[in-house]
Parts: structure tokens; sequence; C-alpha cells
């Protein structure tokens, strides 16, 4: 089953389209990544799917329902994200009891484990927490609300790294156990490239790329050698990003679509194969120009 | 592994979570019935002397004060519920659009009950403390058990009522700040303009269309029409809004 | 209100109070709620102690004290402003009138009665009210004694009155219909009016102005 399906989604905010023709499924009990650089529009589209927002054109299903003022998604649905608002007047532990009213699913034991092991005081008010605790309450929140569809915008704003570990260790344990759809957005996949399976690339408010995150680390290939011999290669290829290293070595990195024939050719001309990363290939695939930052100081 | 959930049951877990979430409004009330209880006690007085020898002075006591400020502060209090935080920290739970307007309205009733009752029973509290700590000598219009009644009802009317010129201003502002502006305006500019043109201001003449209605009935049906139509109109208004937060 | 008729208010307040007071952690806004309705229910147990007149507005016309003066006809029409009436027998062929007012002098309005009865009547007339409350009884009217042929008139000190009215709230008298108070004072009077035997010789010192009504009839 398709948890997600989005169709020629458009946004447009005062006539500028921030998403653009977005389509792409998520299936059920998948942890996706949503890659993109800030502001492409992984925010709307969360928003979208969580049902506070409105499309302007297109088709968006979570749960084969529309999900904009639907009950039915909003109560099998969390957004979790730094502005979650929570009122002012209750503690930290009336909260998790208001969150077990609404969440079916909720798991109050491991919401208050989570608390105490983040050692949180639960008579404390959530609008006095610094950035990196509310981004960890909320969290929690997440976590145990244990909804089928989770959707993480950005869930480590301002945590130290030592919690952002635990957290990520935290969502993969509970994941495990209880498998369900979770969308982690970010803007660097290298901290959750680990927990991923597949990465869904947005830029410029449509999908450059839905992979899965195996199959994304062999999508592309970095050719390294002089530069003469790699241009040559580059010809009636689509070069994703390349950067002159050292005075005559070029490092260009294009699609993985080389047949072996071709390899054994060019590791004889002297180019050598190297793998990108995949958090590597998403900074290159995203940034507008080829030579990234180079490219500024280079005319 | 998705649960369905019915609107009534999201509704009710909504309301018990805004009786618990806006709670400050209650000791606000408290504050503000308090004050106007000072206010009762200490204020309108008149007097009149003659040349040869007599001062006479008068006093009245009321809960008219009482009430009014309870209606300053429901008024206060439906328009808060519209603003963004209060809306959004509806959407960080389950709820859609309707769910979440009507959860508040409950909560609009139940704090308009409970302002009514209390506004209407402070009434008790000036004449007890007039009595025994100013030591005043009282005449005490009767009141039966049915008036008191009566008062208590009419006074949830009228809270109700206008909780829910409150909700539609306050809905109003949220389409669109430019409300939060020309709404003030045209209700003091309306004034004024009456009162330059020297005829009887056309707010006082819709606010006597319920002000003095001696039926009962006609009244309720005059209030609760009033207010059903002010509520539907909110409720379609904000079921179109986005939350953006 | 009966005392009966607390107990079914005490039971729909309380009920929801208690379920208050059991099922939801209590916090400070929880006990400010609980204290104040329990002060206000004590105030209504507390105003059932209260000793109080319930304010009688008389609606009926009340004569113009001054107009029914100088009618002449005061006395003989009969008016309800009569407050206080006293009656002295006559042993001389003279009175004198002095009264206690200082430097200012008093007026005292003489009737001459057509039969001699031997009687000298003193009669006070006036209109008090607060806010349509007739408060007349509460008025100290100035004390007359005749003796040795002395009428004295003791006007009293300054009188201070205050009345404080409960009302019913403006959403009670909306649909009762019960009149509505005003700050309307009256204070008219009170004036003495000496009837005297026909022939009666009277005289007032530099207190008192004497002014016969006869003539006005």
């Amino acid at each position: 089953m398709n948890v997600i399906e989005c169709n020629g989604l458009t946004k447009a905010y005062f006539r500028k389209n921030v998403l653009n023709g977005l389509t792409f499924t998520i299936e059920e009990n998948k942890i996706t990544g949503l890659i993109g650089r800030n502001g492409v529009g992984k925010t709307t589209l969360v928003k979208i799917l969580a049902g506070l927002i409105k499309e302007t054109s297109g088709e968006v299903r979570v749960f084969e329902q529309h999900p904009f003022n639907n009950l039915y998604t909003s109560a099998n649905t969390i957004l979790v994200d730094d502005q979650m608002f929570f009122p002012p007047a209750l503690q930290l532990h009336e909260l998790l009891e208001v969150a077990q009213s609404f969440y079916p699913n909720w798991d109050m034991e491991l919401a208050q484990r989570l608390l105490q092991y983040f050692s949180f005081d639960p008579s404390h008010y959530h609008q006095t927490l610094s950035k990196g605790r509310t981004s960890t309450f909320n969290m929690i929140i997440g976590l145990a609300s244990r909804c089928s569809l989770t959707i993480l915008d950005e869930p480590t704003t301002g945590m130290d790294e030592a919690v952002r570990k635990d957290f990520y260790r935290a969502l993969m344990k509970d994941y495990l156990a209880h498998p369900r759809t979770i969308l982690i957005s970010s803007h660097h996949l290298n901290e959750i490239e680990d927990i991923l399976e597949d990465v869904l690339l947005i830029k410029n408010g449509k999908t450059l790329l839905h992979e899965s995150i195996s199959d994304l680390k062999e999508w592309a290939i970095a050719l390294q050698g002089a530069s003469t011999v790699v241009q040559k290669w580059l010809v009636e290829r689509n070069c994703i990003f390349q950067r002159q290293v050292g005075k005559d070595t070029l490092y260009a990195v294009v699609r993985d679509d080389f047949t072996k024939e071709n390899k054994e050719e060019a590791l004889r001309g002297g180019v050598e194969f190297i793998p990108v990363k995949a958090s590597d290939l998403c900074v290159y695939l995203t940034n507008d120009t080829k030579g990234g930052i180079d490219d500024v100081f280079e005319r | 592994m998705s649960s369905n959930v019915s609107l009534v049951e999201t509704v009710k877990k909504q309301y018990a979570f805004k009786m618990k979430a806006y709670i400050d409004a209650f000791s606000s009330l408290v504050g503000i019935q308090f004050i106007a209880f000072l206010f009762s006690l200490g204020g309108g007085s008149s007097s009149m002397g003659t040349s040869d020898g007599y001062h006479f002075e008068l006093k009245f006591y009321s809960a008219d004060l009482v009430i009014i400020f309870t209606f300053i502060w429901i008024f206060v209090t439906a328009i808060t519920i519209t603003t963004k935080p209060y809306r959004n920290q509806d959407f960080t739970f389950v709820t859609n659009r309707m769910s979440s307007s009507l959860s508040n309205i409950l909560f609009l009733l139940s704090a308009s009950l409970l302002g009514a009752f209390t506004a209407v029973l402070s009434r008790f509290l000036i004449q007890t403390v007039a009595y025994f700590l100013l030591k005043e000598d009282l005449y005490i219009a009767s009141v039966m058990t049915s008036e008191m009644m009566i008062g208590i009802t009419v006074s949830l009317l009228y809270v109700f009522w206008i909780s829910s010129i409150g909700y539609f201003v306050g809905t109003l502002v949220q389409i669109h700040k430019g409300f939060a502006l020309l709404i003030p305006v045209i209700v003091i500019g309306s004034l004024f303009y009456d009162g330059f043109m020297q005829r009887y201001a056309m707010l006082l003449i819709l606010f006597q269309f319920y002000f003095l209605e001696s039926s009962m009935v006609l009244f309720a049906i005059k209030t609760l029409i009033t207010t059903a139509v002010l509520f539907f109109a909110s409720i379609a208004i904000l079921n179109r809004m986005e939350v953006r937060r | 209100m009966t005392f009966a008729a607390l107990i079914p208010m005490a039971v729909i307040v309380a009920l929801p109070l208690l379920f208050f007071i059991v099922r939801v952690k209590k916090k400070v806004t929880h006990w400010l709620l609980v204290v104040y309705i329990g002060v206000l229910l004590l105030s209504v147990v507390a105003a059932f102690f209260i000793k109080s007149d319930e304010p009688e507005i008389t609606d009926r016309p009340r004569d113009d004290l001054y107009e029914m003066l100088y009618s002449g006809e005061i006395y003989a029409k009969g008016s309800n402003l009569l407050l206080k009436e006293d009656s002295f027998p006559i042993e001389g062929e003279k009175v004198r009138v002095t009264s206690s007012y200082g430097d200012e002098s008093s007026s005292v309005y003489i009737e001459r009665k057509t039969e001699d009865d031997q009687k000298m009547d003193v009669l006070a007339y006036g209109s008090f009210s607060i806010a349509k409350l007739d408060v007349a009884e509460e008025i100290v009217l100035p004390a007359v004694q005749l003796k040795d042929e002395t009428l004295t008139i003791v006007y009293p000190e300054y009188q201070k009155l205050k009345t404080s009215i409960v009302m019913n709230e403006f959403t009670i008298e909306q649909f009762t219909g019960n009149k509505k108070y005003n700050s309307e004072f009256q204070i008219d009077g009170p004036i003495l009016l000496v009837r005297i035997p026909p022939d009666l010789e009277i005289e007032a010192d530099s207190t008192t102005e004497l002014i016969s009504i006869d003539e006005w009839k």
C-alpha cells in the first residue's frame, strides 16, 4: 500500500511556486529521507502531507485520502518540527497525558522513560525549554505517538551531537519494534544516511531523485585523472560536479552508466574511478552549478 | 495500524484538552470579577443636601457591573482563542478545522456558564460584605429562586451571545489583520457619525433589539439565533484557513 | 428566596465542583476557582442572615406639599403628608411662639379654627423620599411643647440619612418588569401648622415668623 502519493503537486505563495509539480509515492513502513537545500519546499511539502496547508494544484493522497482538513489523516499522522506549539499552561507531563488522549497508539511508558533518560523535569513548561531541548521533547512526542505516518522535519535542530546520536538510535529501535512509515526531512543526508531506506531528493520544488539508499550509493561515479582525458569521457555525459584537483587533474562526477568495456578503456587512459558517497552526491545534485562554491571564485 | 476516529470523539477530546490548556482564562475571570466586585462596593452613590439641615445619601448595590465585566472578559477570551498560537496548538494534536471550532464553542459555552453563574451569585457577596463589613442598612429588592434562575439563564444567554461576537471578530481578524483596525473604526466611527448627525446611534438601536426585549422567549430566540449564525459564519471561514506555524 | 430553595442550587453547583476537585489535578487556578465559588456560596447562605427591609415603592401619587399648603386647605382636605399631630389644652388668652432656630426665623403656619375647643393643634407635614422610598418615618421632627403660655419649637440637629438599596441585576429586571430605581431625592418640609381657636391671641419672638393661611382660602 502506498501511504503517500503525490502527483504534480504544486503550492504557490503569492504567485511564486514553492512546490512545482512534485510527483512521488512512498510505500508503507519505509523510512524515507526528504533531502534538499533549505528553502526548496521540504517544509511546505510536509505541511501539506500533515494537512496543515492546502495544495494549489495537483493531487496529494495520504492513506488514500486528501489530507487537508481530514480527521483520519490527522489522527494517523504526526508532524514533528521545532515549531510545534504546545499550550503554555501545561507542564511537560501533562502534555504527555494530552498526547495520550489523542493518539490511539500512544506508548506512555516509552514516553516517560525517554523523558527520564534525557533528564527532563516533568513539571517544567514547554516554552521554557532551550532550542535543543525543545527538539528533543518534540521528538519524544513524535516517537511515543507511534503514528502510522511519522514526519520529522529537521528534527535535530539545536540538539548536541550526543543527543542526536541517541535520537537516531531510539528512532531505529522503535521503528524495528513497531514498523511505520517515517519521513525525515533534512538538508544534509550525512547524519541520517545509516537509518534510511529511501532518499527523496528535491530541487526547485520538483522530485530530482527517488532511490533506495543502496542504489544511490552506486548511482554516480567520480572520474579522476588528467584533465584532457577526463574531459573526453565527459563528452555527451551530464557532468554533475567537477573540480580541479592539483594542477592538471580533474575530478568529475557523472551518472554511472559506464559499461565494463568503457571502464577498462578509461582505466587504461589513466582515469581513476572513485565511488561517490551518497551524502556528497546529494550535495552535488542539489547545487545549482557544476563546480559548487569554486565557481564563485573562478571566472 | 491506522486508526479511525470520529468527529464527536475528537471534539470531546479537544474539549477536555482545552478545559485544561485554557485554564488561564478562568484565573482572569476570578480576577476581573473581583475588580468589578470592588468597584460595585465603592461606587454608585449620590447625595443631596438642603440648607435647613438635611443630607440624604443614596447608594445602589448590584452585580450589574460584575456582569458587564464578565461580558468584556468573554469577549476578550473568545478573540484570544481564535489567534494563531491557540489555533496552532490544536494542530499539534489530532484535529481538523471543524473539531477545532466545535471544541472552541463548547469551551466558550462552559466558560459562559461559569461566568454567568458566578456573576449573578456575586450579588450575594456584595450584599453580605456591605451588610456585615461595611455595616450598612440595606433595602434589598426581593428575589425569588425562579427570578434567580432567570437571572442566571439570561446572563448565560448574554455571555454566550457576546462570546460568539468575539469569536466572529477574532475570525475576521485571522482572515486579514486589517479587520483589527477596521472593526473599531467602524464601531467608534458610527457612534461619532450618528452623534454628529444628531440622531440616535445605530449601534444603540442594534443593542436595544436585545436589551429592551421584555419577553423571555423572544429574547432567547433572538440571542440564540444570532449566536448560532455568528458561530456558523466563523466555522465556515475557519474551515478554509491554512495553519502556518 | 427561601432557605429550601438553596438546596437544589447548591446541588447544581456542588456536583461539577466535586468532579473538579476529585478528577482534575489541582493547580493554583483550580484552587482559586474552588475558593471563589465557595465564598460565593457562603455569601448566599450569609445573605439569609441579613436583616433588611424590602424596599416598598409607593407609586400612589403623593400630595404636593406646598400646593396643598398654599391652597389654605391642607387640613380641611386631609393629606397623606401628615407626619405628626400634637394637641395642647389652652389655659390663658394668649400664646407666645419661640423656636430654637437661632438667628434665622423659622416659619410657622397659623390657621384659625371655626369653633373654640380650647385646644391648640400642632401638625407637622412633610414629604421625604429617597429613590421613591418613603423615608419620612426616619426623619426626626421638631419637638413642640406648650408650657406657661409659650409654644416652644425645638428643631432637631443636622440630619443625615443614608439609604442603600440592593437592586436586582438588569438580567432579571429586563423580564420581571420591576420598577427601576432612580436617584431622586425629595426633601419637602417639615412644615408646622398650628391650629388655634378663633380668638386666641398669638405672637412670636424674633426667632419665628407666623404666617396665617386663612386669607389664602
